[in-house]
């Protein structure tokens, strides 16, 4: 008004940009301090192919459930949607592989569009819907198992190979940042986390968005659920577990706000799967056994979340 | 001669990563001064009052409090060397009584047996409030369960309890009517005769010539002036000073013909019904008319409001657009059928804070942006580019968070966001709240272009004169009904009006 500001931005921001960087500097010390621990056995060529497969599944997970941490909510139901998917596709493998993928892709879509669904009409906290479901699931699957294992018929183990999980990946990531940063879904679910009345009050469909972003990381999670299946060779009461957890703090480990909004970035799905698959794959190859893996993922998990908590807290520029 | 000063300001600097909130402001405020401060937004007012109270530190500079350097840790410690402050914002306790939030924190004073009597503190917190004269606060109410105008008296109810030296009140009467301000204007006078300083801060200049002895002007984060009470009569010089530069032609439409087409509705309301209390309203707005509603707080106009928009849905009766007859059902219907609403709570529901001007700009044209299915972001920069040009919005950049503006420019970004998506309707409700004079003018000026372009505006607004300036048609609302249907003319007073709406 007085003078026409009409700088273009040159004063960057600081803070924001070690935000952008820490991430990736993260990755880069884990990988070098493993690759020290285990003395050189963390990137040599075998094992290689061991952390992309760890970091495969997770990344599959980590996009889908971007879209609802973008919104600001939770799923707790991930592990459960992978463990019933690979069991309900593992009952109709007989029919062959295209049937299976579709059955392990469709129960998850259900599963997702369910719990949006719950969570939509309802107005049930989507972390209590997701968490009840859960549990319903671990009961389905070993109603489903009958407490066991289903087998998968032998061809289908050729499927599990690098190049097509690789090719997987990178279509799904593409889908992912697409439809993240350049429709009217991934906008829409980053509005709904930076404001929801605001939201409302702009014309979005809010219980249309919520139920889309869970149908999409349902769908996700059934595709999980598929190359878990065919990885392992039979689908168990084991299938899925913890899967929920370890996708939220890769999330987190990447740099996505818990909060969700405009500052949800697609990457961090990519980039804190492959610090929390080198962090396993490191934790086993020091010789840290499971349990303390668990333990150690759990702290891993807090400090994470408070590193990306906004800590400066409200500014009162006026 | 002894020195009257209690408050010095020397120097004080402060800046927000690349905002440089305050430059270099140095000024003394005396004991038994109501000192006025005003400043367009942006102008740092409210960080000046921040920092006085404690809750801000300052980069550098330094503050004297009755001769002592003075510098607060937190507003806690501030409050404790006796300098209070009431917040723009809500700044009561949700969740407890009155009477538990006019005396937080002194919650040993009523100690019975080890547990606090509340008989005894509720019987303090009646006294403390018929003393202000808002004995109809019931002091064991829930703050949940009194309006937003009745939580600042208990906030100004809790600040006189603590008999603080400077009371800091921060445009609190925007949100406030007539007989709370009264209350108001009857502390800083008991102030007064204490011998104690008042720092009050508005946009209201009527308000400030009425209150305070003296003003000092603020612009751009530096120190303007201080003016004596005979200076600061000469309104039109406090303006140019506020705002750098002479304010041009009048402030509000210099047209006074009101004449509207009939046949051409654009919003119809019939018999909507919301509650027990708001019934059976009906009205129509026309297309180039810039219709008013008026009244007291409380009155049902906001709610019409919010229905014209689908945010509420009516017990029964219908909000159409015209000619097409579509009801408007939901936000999302309204939108398609170009309706644009200013919220009045602009923070929480107009504008997403933690995101860029650019997002907030698109996100009610992301359907029109779209094509196959994408949006691509030269597009969005496209939109946003034009109508943050169009509107002047003072910003860095695009990407820019919302939540760095100034309250007028964050109101440009709402109204941006309904030009981009070609509104042709527009629900203005208390569209210039908590704005300077500035942007005022440029939001009535504005409003003058849509009606020539025949766009239907319908402003909401708790200002009298506001609503005399700038409407063709002002229907004023009491107690859930309308009371009156006023056409524009020259004749029109606020005392004319009021009598409607009380």
């Amino acid at each position: 008004m007085i003078e026409t500001v009409q700088k273009n931005k040159v004063d960057f921001d600081i803070m924001a940009f070690v935000k952008q960087v820490i991430p990736f500097m993260g990755l880069l010390m884990v990988a070098i301090l493993f690759e020290v621990l285990s003395g050189g056995k963390l990137l040599s060529g075998r094992n290689l192919t061991l952390l992309l497969n760890q970091a495969f599944t997770l990344s599959l997970g980590a996009i889908g459930c971007s879209f609802v941490i973008a919104q600001g909510n939770l799923d707790f139901s991930l592990g459960g949607i992978v463990g019933i998917a690979a069991a309900t596709a593992a009952t109709v493998s007989g029919a062959g592989l295209f049937v299976t993928i579709l059955t392990a892709v469709v129960v998850g879509l259900a599963i997702g569009i369910l719990n949006g669904s719950i969570h939509a009409f309802f107005g049930i906290p989507a972390f209590v819907v997701t968490l009840s479901v859960q549990f319903i699931l671990r009961g389905l699957i070993v109603v489903v198992t009958k407490a066991g294992t289903l087998p998968i018929p032998f061809y289908m183990y050729s499927v599990d190979n690098t190049p097509l999980k690789f090719t997987v990946l990178i279509l799904t990531f593409l889908f992912g940042y697409i439809v993240f940063e350049y429709t009217k879904v991934g906008k829409q679910c980053k509005a709904l986390g930076s404001g929801i009345a605001a939201s409302i009050q702009s014309g979005i469909n809010v219980k249309a968005m919520k139920i889309i972003s869970f149908a999409i990381v349902g769908s996700l999670s059934g595709l999980c659920g598929f190359f878990s299946l065919i990885r392992a060779g039979a689908a168990s009461t084991a299938t899925g577990q913890f899967f929920e957890t370890d996708v939220m703090t890769a999330l987190v480990l990447g740099g996505m706000p818990l909060t969700g909004g405009s500052s949800c970035k697609i990457k961090s799905a990519i980039i804190g799967s492959l610090i929390l698959a080198v962090l396993t794959n490191g934790m086993v190859l020091w010789g840290i056994n499971e349990h303390m893996q668990q333990l150690i993922k759990g702290c891993i998990f807090i400090f994470a979340v408070w590193i990306s908590l906004d800590k400066q807290g409200k500014e009162f520029v006026k | 001669m002894e020195n009257r000063c209690i408050l010095r300001l020397d120097h004080i600097c402060k800046s927000f990563s690349s905002t440089k909130a305050l430059v270099d402001v140095s000024f003394e405020v005396n004991r038994g001064e109501v000192r006025g401060l005003v400043g367009e937004n942006g102008s740092g007012k409210s960080t000046l009052s921040s920092i006085v109270s404690g809750a801000l530190q300052p980069d550098s500079g330094a503050m004297y409090f009755k001769g002592q350097k003075f510098k607060p840790i937190s507003a806690l410690d501030a409050a404790s060397c006796g300098i209070s402050m009431v917040v723009q914002e809500r700044g009561t306790i949700l969740g407890v009584s009155v009477a538990e939030n006019i005396f937080m924190g002194k919650e040993k004073l009523f100690l019975k047996g080890g547990l606090v009597s509340h008989k005894k503190m509720n019987h303090a917190a009646a006294a403390i409030l018929k003393e202000i004269g808002a004995e109809w606060i019931s002091p064991n109410v829930s703050i949940n369960n009194i309006s937003f105008e009745e939580s600042k008296i208990v906030e100004l109810a809790k600040a006189m309890y603590s008999n603080p030296d400077i009371l800091i009140i921060d445009e609190t009467t925007t949100a406030i009517s007539q007989k709370g301000r009264e209350i108001l204007y009857a502390i800083v006078k008991k102030m007064k005769s204490r011998d104690k300083t008042v720092i009050f801060i508005t946009h209201d200049l009527d308000e400030l010539v009425q209150v305070c002895d003296s003003v000092t002007v603020m612009r751009d984060g530096h120190f303007i002036a201080s003016l004596s009470a005979d200076e600061m009569k000469d309104t039109d010089r406090l303006k140019k000073l506020m705002v750098g530069r002479e304010i041009t032609g009048s402030f509000y439409r210099a047209d006074f013909d009101g004449e509207i087409d009939e046949s051409n509705v654009a919003l119809k309301l019939e018999n909507v019904t919301l509650s027990d209390t708001i019934k059976n309203i009906c009205l129509e707005a026309h297309r180039g008319e810039i219709l008013g509603i008026g009244g007291l707080t409380g009155c049902g106009m906001h709610e019409i409001g919010r229905a014209m928009f689908g945010l509420v849905k009516p017990v029964s009766g219908s909000v159409k657009v015209m000619p097409s007859g579509q009801y408007i059902r939901n936000p999302r219907v309204a939108i398609r059928n170009r309706i644009g609403y200013l919220s009045k709570n602009r923070e929480q529901e107009a504008i997403l804070l933690q995101t860029s001007i650019l997002d907030n700009i698109c996100l009610p044209s992301l359907g029109k942006l779209e094509k196959y299915g994408f949006i691509s972001r030269r597009s969005e920069r496209k939109l946003a580019a034009r109508w943050t040009g169009e509107l002047d919005i003072k910003m860095s950049s695009l990407s820019e968070y919302c939540s760095a503006l100034s309250g007028g420019n964050k109101q440009k970004v709402v109204i941006a966001k309904w030009l981009a998506s070609e509104s042709e309707i527009f629900i203005l409700d208390c569209p210039t709240r908590g704005i300077d004079i500035g942007v005022k003018s440029s939001i009535y000026r504005l409003m003058e272009k849509l009606k020539a372009e025949g766009k239907c505006q319908i402003m909401i607004s708790e200002e009298l004169p506001e609503l005399i300036g700038m409407c063709d048609n002002i229907i004023i609302f009491k107690d859930g009904k309308i009371s009156a249907k006023l056409s524009r003319n020259r004749d029109l007073s606020e005392s004319g009006i009021i009598r409607y709406m009380i």
